[in-house]
């Protein structure tokens, strides 16, 4: 038992097999409750309650007219999946004796932290999706702005790493000679049990609210029970899309953009049968909006340090800065609402909404699909070798 | 492999996220002689992968992470041109 448990609750998950997982589950997901796997739309309707609550009438606005914002997150699907994403990451981080108050470096990084997350918020809404809905589960509906997206994303983490790498967001290195003081095992065994059973504590709560939402309705009790699944394994993982834009320009990182975009393939065939079968896929327009958001997205989630599903695990695991980023997130992604009728109007309602399956017939579009995906692949490759040879001149 | 050998020097990042974690380790591994050992510690989780990767990438040798609650710790080696 003890060694089952420090391999599965406590080890982290390789982030390939993790990927897949989620590309499998997020098309089961799409194909029980006719939506896919996204967060950004959800927390900007988190920001309409709260400027409800100050007597504006957001729901009267374009913006929440498209995404809906009646009754509270637990009678939404997506608020229920997002509720589910905190408690599974919560109980897979203290599982594994992972969660802790970390005070960030300094005032300036949570700064920056907020106002990366305003921009990231901001460029994800003008797209119509984050990491998510625009790219890892936007792809997979075969929505040509989630193409786009992806690619402007990279460009705006590149942008990032310009900005983030200044040297008024260095922090000087805090280096020692010899080793330095970790922990006392025993205090440090006596407090990973009481996580551990914390967390069980906690998936049992869980589970009364998932027979609580089925109450409800099949499609609320399965999206909270797929979120605990969402949020758990983007915990185990480690799952960092940041780290897949981002680190294509600092390190030159492979494994997690690897797993995105093999996980992308296995969710693809699964979209594919569903959408075969009558649901129908989530499409948005091809305009300006998804390349201005991918680009705007990119260098918020690397100034940053995480996107909306990065921050999402990493505040449950007591990472006090992605509590602000995840601030910066709902108000990003507010603006976006409060300011739609002119963005919309002008970036992306005149323009169309493209779907790979339609232009370019059932085969055809799936064909162009894992050809883009193998494509990406390859040029990941191409530009980690940059970066292996960093150090011939030893 | 021997990880009880006590590091020359420890880089302590608490606080910090990626990819400051990331380009300070690289940054202090670079200031290294060949053979020394270099000791990482960090708050933030992701990490975990992606430092041993990064390091491994740039041709240091990754010979242990360690989870202590929280915390995490890296012990990093600078080849000595012998044996490469």
């Amino acid at each position: 038992m003890s060694s089952l448990r420090q391999r599965f609750f406590v080890n982290f998950w390789p982030p390939i097999p993790t990927l897949v997982a989620l590309g499998v589950a997020s098309a089961y997901y799409f194909a029980i409750t006719g939506t896919f796997w996204a967060v950004t739309g959800e927390f900007t309707r988190w920001g309409g309650h709260v400027l409800s609550w100050f007597g504006l009438k957001p729901q009267e606005w374009s913006y929440f007219k498209i995404l809906g914002l009646q009754g509270t997150p637990l009678d939404r699907v997506d608020g229920v999946m997002v509720l589910g994403m905190f408690l599974g990451a919560l109980c897979c981080a203290l599982w594994a004796g992972n969660v802790g108050l970390r005070r960030p470096a300094s005032l300036r990084r949570l700064v920056q932290g907020l106002v990366g997350g305003i921009i990231a918020g901001f460029g994800a809404r003008l797209a119509m999706g984050c990491n998510l809905a625009a790219f890892f589960t936007g792809i997979p509906m075969f929505s040509v702005h989630a193409w786009a997206f992806m690619f402007s994303t990279v460009l705006g983490a590149w942008i990032g790493v310009k900005i983030t790498l200044l040297p008024f967001l260095r922090h000087s290195l805090r280096v020692q000679a010899g080793g330095s003081a970790m922990p006392d095992p025993k205090a440090l065994a006596r407090r990973t049990e009481r996580q551990w059973r914390l967390g069980w504590a906690l998936l049992l709560l869980a589970f009364a609210v998932a027979a609580w939402r089925f109450e409800a309705s099949l499609a609320l009790g399965m999206a909270f029970l797929f979120g605990l699944a969402f949020g758990g394994l983007i915990e185990r993982g480690q799952i960092c899309f940041t780290s897949a834009a981002r680190d294509l320009w600092t390190t030159g990182r492979t494994k997690v953009a690897y797993g995105i975009l093999l996980g992308m393939a296995a969710a693809c065939i699964g979209t594919f049968a569903a959408i075969r079968l009558g649901v129908a896929p989530k499409i948005f327009w091809m305009g300006p909006n998804a390349v201005l958001g991918g680009v705007l997205f990119g260098l918020g989630i690397v100034l940053a340090g995480g996107c909306e599903t990065g921050w999402m695990y990493r505040a449950m695991e007591g990472q006090m800065h992605f509590w602000v980023v995840g601030v910066g997130n709902v108000i990003g992604g507010t603006l976006v609402a409060a300011f739609w009728d002119e963005l919309g109007g002008a970036l992306a309602l005149p323009y169309p909404k493209l779907n790979l399956l339609e232009l370019f017939g059932p085969v055809g579009g799936l064909l162009l699909t894992y050809l883009g995906l193998a494509l990406s692949l390859a040029l990941v490759a191409a530009n980690a070798r940059r970066f292996s040879h960093a150090r011939k001149t030893r | 492999m021997n990880t009880e050998r006590k590091p020359d020097l420890s880089l302590d990042l608490r606080g910090e996220h990626c990819p400051y974690n990331a380009i300070a380790t690289l940054e202090t591994l670079r200031t290294m002689q060949p053979g020394q050992l270099l000791e990482v510690v960090t708050d933030c989780s992701q990490s975990f992968h992606g430092i041993p990767e990064d390091a491994t990438r740039h041709g240091y040798h990754c010979l242990a992470v360690e989870q202590h609650g929280p915390l995490f710790r890296f012990l990093i080696e600078v080849p000595s041109p012998t044996g490469e």
